[in-house]
């Protein structure tokens, strides 16, 4: 049914406009502005501002504009003596209450009111001007109120109320003012609020804020939906959280794989900084990202991704990827889509990089990776395994049109202290590559692990699998700082690993060509200098010697670049790139993952990838875009409804397999979430993107 | 069952009314009276003492509080005989000299009502507050006993009214409330039956009927009267509304504070319910309607229309500026007629009895009566129903014998906190909805206040403005902020440190208020102010320029 269209004239311009439109939207949409500050384009009108007000032949008086329906034949003037003085007395009103300080407020040039001022160039009061002289309430969680500012337009009510159906917002009163609030005064969270930010988002001033630290010399979007945005791969977080909510998993998934092909492996061993951003943790604890994204993955029956079949025509350009690590397979991957050939080279015989030979079973289970990886041979990727790549200008010189170096750090390291190249000492890299490769390995009963980082406890932890009695583990960072993710340090620790933290490592003592013991000093403060190299103060005297039998150094990693190569490397062997082109010092071959960024996660590695993907599509003609579009955005309901408590629903832990029994075998540690607990922890989630949902409004300048 | 039967239940239940050997004594007070329970424990005692076999009924407040306890005394063959003020003692006395002897005269005997002259004792026509009253909304409170129906239906044809308009269509039903020019009560007068007509003319699946009892005005009694004293003539009313727009849902919205009165209210649908008059097949027809209570906290703006749907909605009672009538878009978009208490028990009386004779009283364009309620420096507290087209002197000084003190009256202030003043030598004018408009004011609640000739003008507006600023529900600029205002100027000059400009702003923020206010409360909350400037501009002045107050 076409809507019915009616004219009307306004300030002598014919105007046409569907019908059931007031006469303030009817005249905004044609570029005709009449003041307004309660009307929200989101929010139902509700005509207590009056600075819309205009006149209507046939109708007495002044007419409030937003809520009065623009009808056929209608003849508006927004302009007289008499409109002028009622809109004048209407914004005195509203300022009377209102501080004049608008230079030192945070919403400066933001601030609805304030270009209202500037639009009636109202600068002296006529009326009483006052300060309410409340107190700021900052002891909420995300939002300032601060009540001196309130010009009780009432948006936030609405927007509460109306728009999001929570309704703990209200119209109060605080001895002669009337302010907006919650009922009794409660605390937000105890009032039930969801904490979507919609009261902030609609404010016209700075009444209701973001918390400063959370917003300021941040972009909008990163502040806002710092989960998605502070992803490497900008996964739509909020979006496949609110999926399993509507126990949509395979849409969830199919969310999941618009940015990365991964979404099991990162079910897995991501290490979410999404979740350290999660804005719920300023509530109470954040959302178990990662959990609800293994939940997805795991529950993706339907495979609806497979369904959106993005994969372009045949360029005929053929892309050599040199590496089988994450970084190298999302390439790949993308690169495929966009229409080009693309073979992998992977020197080991087997596919996934660190995911395959760093990463412990037990961590990550084989048939996830190996499914993912089957997936992404679907979209036509070739896999050449067990083949060392010596010369890239080879490949080139071949048939390939560009090239991705994506050839991680495997080469491990140890500290030249003495000692260290005897027998006994591992290298942790090549360590945990034998394992994973089913070599055999031997070590002692004691075990001595030097690093804090993921390595080093995935050494551990795989050496308390092989049997070993007690295994300790040093590094020079104190407990706070070591690098390794919490899981893995509480895991380590309850399997048995002894962490010592803040030790310098000075010599490994042997007795009889056997290994005895590694000596440490105390460390007093660690620093890292420009060189991001480290700057340690020891404590004197605090030499002692921890027993071992075995020693393993995980204390970073750096790339294997065979030496025909013959790309530009930064000090620390990365390969250097243009980090706008991701391109090498070589044309047509680009680089991308740890090789490039250092030793870091496989989310980042993903990243890097898509990167690089991008990068070499361009350079083969092509547009560049990768990101899929697999499941339809649709609309997200808006209207959240009360729930109480939920402020305090408390975040659901991963559950481990107890300690005792995960010890003895190399299966997987973590227990699969059941759907009642997946529901329960994705309702948790705040929702942050609904508020981009919020139409921004137009100040008077843009009219 | 049908009406009859319900009739013939009623006489067989309340025998003791046609009982040739049993006198029945009614003891009227509001619920809260500390005398009430000890008194009607007395009369029962000593009639149980004397082994008489006299009925003893608690009666609701008949409005007239000064004189309560309100005892009215009706033996077989004689007239009803009230007695004033009657105390625990006053009723052994009673008991002993009347009920058990023959000898009615007391100190406390006020009047006989009809019949013959009793010997010492006036008739009701001698006492201008029962002369001077024409009680049609009220016309039970005081008479029957609000817990049983079986009173309300036997007295004055009680439920007669619906019985009747069951047995005509809709539109002649609407046509008849439009014959006896009912206009409704809840302030603004709008014709009762063109609201009615709009509310049955829109088309929808569901409707539904709202009775404001809130008495938003605290100083109103209005609902509490009627609820307290003859809930079933509203009830009767609400019925006959929902059967005239073709509602099937009642909403009773009472004030929240009034605890036996939604007590009372409880125990009449239940009594309803028992006589086929609630649900389905209400009097053996096919009209079926159900009515609920719904309590509402009160503050001014609760009763507001709009602010009322809000409260049912369970949302927070704020006003919101209405698009269309609620009668076409209310309670959940659904056509929803509302009215008030004072208004249904006027919608029954009418249908009990006939539009012609309802149109017969009060004036050409404000048919009826009013419930007026007093306060103030004024002798007498009554709550009375006068017809319209009645002098204001005649209703403050005749019947509530004028100021406490015997000063002169220096100014009215009519129909609540947000009426207009009317002054002392104006007394003359007639209360009707036109009158009082062209005075600048308003019917609104229908409560007088009496200042006497030492009230300053100043203090006066300046308490009700402050009042009005406190009520004020803050959702619109014009009224949270113009009260604001107003308080603020009104206290400066009452403490004589106004500027001549203040005057000028006061207005300038009157007829903001008037017109940019969202409801009925802004627009009509700068009259006192107004009409105080107009009237005694004096006092102003005394204060601004002379810095003094003219009363001190």
């Amino acid at each position: 049914m076409s809507e019915e269209i009616i004219k009307l004239n306004i300030d002598g311009r014919d105007v046409e406009t569907p019908k059931g439109k007031s006469i303030l939207d009817a005249a905004l949409e044609t570029g005709i502005y009449i003041p307004h500050l309660c009307h929200h384009p989101d929010l139902p009108p509700i005509g207590a501002c009056r600075l819309c007000v205009v006149e209507v032949e046939g109708i007495e008086g002044l007419t409030p504009s937003c809520v009065t329906l623009a009808a056929d034949g209608m003849v508006v003037r927004t302009k007289s003596e008499d409109i002028d003085r009622m809109r004048r007395l209407a914004l005195e009103l509203t300022l009377a209450g209102h501080p004049a300080d608008c230079g030192t407020c945070d919403k400066y040039l933001n601030c609805e009111l304030q270009s209202l001022k500037q639009y009636f160039s109202c600068e002296d009061l006529r009326v009483r001007s006052r300060s309410k002289l409340m107190p700021l309430n900052t002891a909420n969680p995300l939002f300032v109120h601060d009540p001196n500012k309130c010009v009780v337009c009432g948006r936030c009510v609405r927007a509460c109320q109306e728009l999001r159906g929570v309704g703990v917002l209200f119209y109060t009163k605080k001895g002669k003012e009337t302010l907006t609030g919650t009922a009794a005064d409660l605390p937000l969270a105890d009032a039930g609020c969801r904490f979507c930010g919609a009261c902030a988002e609609v404010c016209p001033t700075g009444a209701i804020q973001d918390k400063e630290e959370l917003v300021k010399d941040k972009k909008r979007k990163n502040a806002l939906i710092p989960c998605r945005y502070t992803c490497p791969a900008e996964i739509d977080v909020p979006r496949y959280v609110r999926l399993i909510n509507e126990k949509n998993y395979s849409a969830a998934a199919a969310v999941i794989r618009e940015k990365v092909p991964f979404p099991g492996v990162l079910g897995y061993v991501c290490d979410r900084p999404c979740e350290d951003v999660c804005r719920r943790s300023e509530v109470n604890e954040a959302v178990s990202i990662r959990e609800l994204k293994r939940f997805a993955a795991e529950h993706d029956e339907q495979r609806v991704w497979e369904e959106s079949e993005n994969k372009k025509d045949s360029t005929g350009k053929k892309v050599a990827v040199i590496g089988s690590g994450p970084s190298g397979l999302t390439a790949a991957y993308y690169l495929a889509n966009q229409g080009h050939a693309v073979t992998i080279f992977e020197s080991l015989p087997f596919a996934g990089g660190m995911m395959r030979c760093g990463i412990p079973e037990y961590r990550l289970p084989r048939n996830v990776l190996e499914n993912e990886i089957k997936d992404i041979v679907n979209r036509g990727v070739e896999i050449k395994t067990g083949i060392k790549i010596d010369s890239v200008d080879a490949l080139l010189e071949e048939d390939f049109d560009a090239a991705i170096v994506a050839i991680g750090t495997h080469q491990g390291q140890k500290l030249s202290i003495p000692g260290a190249d005897g027998k006994g000492v591992l290298i942790g890299v090549d360590f945990l590559k034998d394992i994973n490769l089913g070599n055999e390995v031997e070590i002692g009963d004691k075990i001595m692990v030097l690093g804090g980082g993921n390595v080093a406890f995935d050494c551990a932890r795989v050496a308390r699998r092989l049997g070993a009695g007690q295994v300790q583990l040093a590094c020079l960072e104190s407990r706070e700082d070591m690098p390794a993710t919490d899981d893995e340090i509480s895991q380590g620790e309850e399997e048995g690993i002894v962490v010592c933290p803040a030790r310098s490592f000075t010599r490994i003592l042997s007795e009889n060509g056997d290994i005895a013991g590694v000596e440490f000093v105390d460390v007093a403060s660690l620093s890292f200098d420009e060189d991001k190299n480290p700057c340690i103060e020891v404590v004197e005297n605090s030499e002692h010697v921890l027993e071992a039998d075995t020693v393993i150094f995980a204390i970073g990693q750096c790339p294997e670049i065979p030496q025909d190569f013959g790309l530009d490397t930064l000090p620390n062997n990365l390969i250097e790139i243009d980090w706008f082109t991701f391109s090498t010092s070589k044309e047509g071959v680009f680089a991308a993952g740890d090789a490039v960024n250092g030793t870091s996660s496989v989310i980042k590695a993903i990243a890097s990838g898509r990167k690089a993907a991008a990068a070499a599509d361009r350079y083969l003609g092509g547009n560049g875009v990768i990101d899929e579009k697999l499941v339809a955005a649709g609309e997200p309901e808006q209207c959240l409804g009360l729930e109480e408590g939920f402020a305090f629903l408390t975040r659901c832990e991963e559950s481990c397999v107890p300690p005792e029994e995960r010890i003895n075998s190399f299966g997987r540690v973590v227990r699969d979430m059941d759907e009642k607990t997946a529901t329960d922890e994705s309702k948790r989630c705040l929702q942050c993107d609904l508020r981009m949902k919020i139409t921004t409004v137009k100040f008077w300048g843009n009219y | 069952m049908n009406f009859e039967q319900i009739r013939a239940r009623a006489e067989s239940e309340c025998n003791y009314l046609n009982d040739e050997g049993c006198a029945v004594v009614r003891v009227g007070a509001s619920a809260d009276h500390p005398a009430l329970v000890d008194v009607l424990n007395r009369f029962q005692q000593d009639i149980d003492k004397c082994g008489i076999k006299d009925k003893v009924i608690a009666a609701g407040s008949s409005g007239l509080y000064d004189l309560e306890p309100l005892v009215s005394i009706e033996k077989p063959g004689k007239p009803a005989i009230l007695y004033r003020n009657v105390t625990p003692e006053a009723a052994s006395k009673l008991v002993n000299d009347y009920l058990s002897g023959d000898n009615p005269g007391s100190e406390f005997a006020l009047c006989s009502i009809g019949g013959d002259k009793i010997e010492g004792i006036p008739d009701s026509s001698e006492i201008p507050v029962f002369e001077l009253q024409n009680r049609i909304a009220l016309r039970n409170c005081g008479c029957i006993n609000p817990e049983n129906i079986n009173e309300y239906i036997l007295r004055g044809h009680g439920y007669g009214g619906l019985s009747r308009v069951l047995q005509i269509d809709r539109a002649e039903a609407i046509g008849e409330l439009e014959k006896s020019g009912l206009r409704g009560r809840g302030g603004g007068g709008y014709p009762a039956a063109e609201k009615w007509k709009i509310c049955h003319d829109t088309e929808a699946g569901e409707k539904y009927i709202i009775c404001n009892a809130v008495d938003a005005d605290p100083q109103a009694r209005t609902a509490r009267l009627l609820m307290e004293g003859d809930p079933h003539s509203v009830l009767e009313g609400v019925l006959i509304g929902a059967y005239a727009v073709g509602a099937g849902r009642a909403f009773i919205c009472i004030n929240s504070g009034y605890k036996t009165a939604i007590k009372r209210l409880q125990k009449a649908l239940e009594q309803m319910r028992g006589c086929g008059l609630l649900g389905e097949n209400i009097l053996d027809s096919n009209f079926k309607c159900d009515i609920e209570i719904k309590e509402i906290e009160a503050s001014l703006v609760s009763g507001e229309e709009t602010a009322l749907i809000r409260s049912l909605e369970n949302r927070q009672a704020m006003p919101y500026l209405r698009t269309a009538y609620p009668a076409v878009s209310g309670l959940e978009g659904k056509p929803t007629l509302i009215n008030n208490v004072e208004t249904m028990s006027h919608v029954s009386a009418i249908f009990q009895n006939s539009a012609a004779w309802y149109s017969g009283i009060g004036t050409e364009q404000s048919r009826g009566t009013k419930i007026i309620t007093f306060s103030g420096n004024v002798a007498h507290r009554y709550t009375v129903e006068i017809p319209f087209g009645t002098t204001l002197r005649t209703i403050v000084a005749d019947i509530g014998g004028g100021t406490l003190d015997g000063k002169n009256i220096k100014a009215v202030h009519f129909g609540g906190p947000t009426g207009c003043y009317l002054a002392g030598d104006s007394m003359d004018i007639s209360i009707d909805y036109e009158t009082l408009s062209e005075a600048g004011g308003i019917m609104g609640s229908g409560t007088l206040e009496v200042y006497d000739s030492d009230t300053c003008a100043v203090e006066m507006a300046r308490d009700v403005m402050s009042y009005l600023q406190e009520q004020s529900c803050g959702k619109c600029v014009f009224c949270r902020e113009g009260t604001y205002q107003m308080l603020d100027i009104l206290n400066d000059i009452a403490e004589n440190r106004g500027k001549p400009e203040d005057l000028d702003m006061l207005l300038e923020l009157a007829e903001g208020m008037k017109i940019g206010s969202i409801c009925g409360l802004g627009r009509t909350a700068p009259l006192p102010v107004l009409s105080s400037i107009e009237l005694f501009r004096g006092d102003y002045e005394a204060h601004i320029k002379e810095k003094k107050c003219p009363k001190k």
